[in-house]
């Protein structure tokens, strides 16, 4: 009966707790059982004391039997993950089996007057430590039962008793020696009980704050979505304060509008939105005061049914809003603590609330600033192209016929234009692949067609330059997670790059390879070309960046690429690597996750492949 | 006598795909929005369209080519169905987003680039009017 009672303070333990706990009573079990075993050698042996020696080693026996049963019980848990309602049960278990074996011992070495009956004394204290409120005096009432029980029992003769030593067997017959020995130690357990749960009572909610704080700082910090970090605050006030019901309410932009944000516990508690001018409370709070209402205060701020409430401000920058707990768990020793814990969570609620305001600012920020890109780039290309088109009007002889000096004149704006176009389109791509790469879903793919397509639209250059194209593919298929437009940005601009930059009659090669031992998918374009400082490798990722060199080459560029390239394969969860040497060469290394291996198919036959090799899985 | 409709709201590219196409001989009508494009077409039965995308909207002239395509045998634009359709677009070389004519949600023959090179762009119109003549 007493271990259902108990039950859920036991339960109310953090899960660290129990595994220490059932480590310390192991340990201390053990230490007990071999000082049986030793204490009743050297009494006997040595003090010469009259002891049953046979029935108190069982005793010592039987104790370190059962320690070490626990002992392996423990052990055959998962450390991270253990099986808690088991452990649970498992210290009640133990908490039985010590009381019986203490009260053998206490039988097996003088009934009520050995002189272990001071171990009783400890029990009581390891038990208020375990299952603190009533248990303890339970326990202590329990165990002066039974060795009131005891006493009686030898004394009638029902139960053999066990005289150590010559002085106490003569004092034996009177029965009102064992009532007095019994109720001294239920006051002594008592009084032990008492004392130690001062002080393990108010460490244990001390220790539950901790845990709630520590709780809103896990939720405050695990989302951005200002609703969950709310919705963790509220629950954790619950769980922590023991109360009723808490809500939170936003203060809006407009310094007067409160909106009932989140809310945990009871759901009718608690204003819906409201108005601070309407609710002198919250307005208090709002001006920086945490307030304890009455009862019948408690009733103008919701609470629905008669019980204290609290009203705490979160305060940012700004008053962000407040929290309500009605409530709160009424115990006098946690009084004092209620309002500093209610204030310390407000205080985590608000540095969330405000890094969630912060990214959600970021994040519009960044959209309206794509936004405005595009427009603008549009904006900017239907003029360039209108003009661009009149001019090859006139280079075409569409309109007469023009003079040497006047061709030569038009074909140089001609490529003048071409240049800013080619500007604009980059400064588009980059916030089209911003505005729609970034948001398109990432897909199983296999890499190398993207690199293949991208290697095909720079032919029409490299057959113009003159250079060499070096093609290194594997027979394996390597499956990325990314999507076909990310792929191709990311080869067409290195390629691309790599064919600019590099001199007519150059080499270029473009290898795709696997490192296994890291599941990395490895794709290297290298190059003869002009290089790139080791002071601006550092700085390639940054727009509108370009290489001294790069610009001193009269080659068009923008300083857009890389930084596509590097979000993209970012994107991807990959990596770009760079090694360059001016006027040696340059090589990049796109660096993604492998997803998955296919073996090349065996005789051309496809099915023979899969079958013989089957598919390796890499990544889940 | 072959005639083209050029629905275009940039008047520079108007001119600039009307002269073109008026050295090649064929007679040109313009239209600056995609539903005056649409009426024009109702009014003209030209050869062939080439049309701009971005217009009164920027997707004005998907929706004007959506219309001369509807599969609703009841469409107004029924008897239009066959004109071939040229897309007069920067999106294609500028998106990743690579729709060809081979792609049946835009129902166009050909894409042509802006700026317009006169010589590929008459290429271009030529094949069409070849097609349609020979099917």
């Amino acid at each position: 009966m007493t271990i259902t009672a108990v039950q859920p303070k036991i339960a109310s333990l953090l899960p660290i707790d129990l595994v220490v706990y059932n480590q310390r009573l192991i340990g201390t079990r053990l230490a007990a059982g071999i000082l049986v075993v030793m204490g009743t050698w050297v009494s006997a042996q040595i003090a010469g004391y009259t002891l049953p020696q046979t029935a108190l080693y069982a005793l010592g026996a039987w104790v370190l039997l059962y320690d070490a049963a626990v002992f392996l019980l423990t052990r055959s848990q998962d450390e991270d993950h253990p099986d808690l309602p088991g452990l649970r049960r498992l210290i009640l278990v133990q908490i039985g089996l010590d009381a019986l074996s203490l009260l053998i011992f206490i039988h097996l070495t003088g009934g009520i007057y050995s002189p272990g009956l001071i171990f009783l004394g400890l029990h009581v204290i390891m038990v208020t430590i375990l299952l603190s409120g009533i248990a303890p005096y339970l326990y202590a009432v329990g165990m002066s039962g039974a060795l009131l029980t005891l006493g009686l029992l030898e004394a009638s003769g029902a139960l053999p008793h066990f005289s150590i030593t010559p002085q106490n067997g003569s004092t034996f017959e009177q029965t009102e020696h064992i009532v007095i020995q019994s109720l001294f130690a239920a006051v002594g357990m008592g009084a032990t009980a008492l004392i130690s749960a001062s002080i393990v009572t108010p460490l244990r909610t001390r220790e539950r704050h901790l845990q709630a704080l520590y709780e809103t700082n896990l939720a405050a910090f695990a989302s951005l979505e200002i609703g969950e970090v709310l919705s963790g605050l509220a629950e954790s006030a619950v769980k922590s304060l023991g109360a009723r019901a808490v809500t939170v309410h936003l203060l809006e932009l407009d310094g007067e509008t409160l909106t009932r944000a989140a809310g945990a516990g009871e759901e009718s508690a608690g204003l819906g939105n409201c108005r601070r001018s309407e609710c002198p409370f919250f307005d208090r709070a709002l001006k920086g005061t945490s307030l304890v209402l009455s009862a019948v205060e408690a009733l103008q701020v919701g609470g629905g049914r008669l019980g204290r409430a609290l009203i705490v401000p979160i305060l940012g920058q700004r008053p962000l809003g407040v929290v309500s707990i009605f409530d709160p768990a009424p115990t006098s020793e946690e009084a004092p603590y209620s309002l500093l814990l209610a204030t310390a969570l407000a205080a985590q609620g608000a540095k969330a609330i405000e890094h969630s305001l912060a990214h959600h600012a970021l994040h519009e920020a960044d959209r309206q600033r794509t936004q405005f890109a595009h427009v603008l780039t549009h904006e900017l290309r239907a003029p360039v192209t209108g003009a661009q088109s009149l001019l090859r009007l006139l280079l075409g002889n569409f309109v007469g016929t023009l003079t040497a000096d006047q061709q030569d004149i038009l074909k140089r704006t001609s490529r003048r234009i071409d240049s800013l176009l080619i500007l604009i389109n980059d400064l588009l791509s980059l916030s089209a692949a911003r505005a729609r790469d970034f948001q398109q879903p990432l897909e199983h793919l296999n890499i190398l067609p993207a690199l293949i397509a991208s290697v095909e639209r720079v032919q029409g250059i490299l057959h113009e330059k003159r250079q060499t194209v070096h093609k290194d593919y594997p027979f394996e298929t390597f499956i990325v997670s990314a999507h076909e437009q990310g792929l191709g940005r990311i080869f067409d601009n290195l390629i691309g790059n790599a064919v600019k930059y590099t001199p007519i009659g150059g080499t270029i090669t473009v290898k795709l390879e696997a490192d296994y031992a890291r599941a990395e998918v490895r794709i290297t374009v290298s190059d003869t070309g002009i290089g790139i400082p080791p002071e601006a490798i550092a700085r390639l990722g940054e727009e509108f960046y370009r290489a001294p060199n790069a610009k001193e080459s009269g080659i068009v560029g923008t300083g857009l690429g890389i930084t596509t390239v590097n979000q993209m394969i970012a994107h991807f969860k990959g990596r770009l690597e760079v090694e360059s040497e001016v006027g040696v060469g340059t090589t990049f290394r796109v660096i993604l996750p492998l997803v998955k291996v296919q073996p090349p198919a065996v005789n051309g036959s496809v099915e023979a492949g899969y079958d013989m090799f089957s598919l390796i899985q890499l990544r889940g | 006598m072959v005639k083209i409709l050029v629905v275009d709201d940039d008047p520079d590219i108007s001119l600039a795909t009307k002269l073109v196409l008026e050295s090649a001989g064929y007679t040109v009508i313009e239209a600056h929005s995609g539903q005056s494009g649409l009426e024009k077409v109702k009014l003209e039965n030209p050869d062939l369209i080439v049309l701009d995308v971005m217009m009164e909207s920027p997707t004005a002239g998907f929706h004007t080519a959506l219309a001369l395509r509807s599969p609703d045998p009841a469409s107004e634009y029924a008897p239009y169905r066959h004109i071939p359709i040229i897309t007069l677009t920067a999106i294609h070389q500028t998106t990743p987003i690579r729709f060809g004519p081979d792609e049946s949600y835009l129902p166009v023959d050909a894409f042509v680039d802006k700026p317009i090179e006169p010589a590929q762009f008459l290429k271009t119109v030529q094949e069409l009017l070849a097609k349609e003549s020979h099917p």
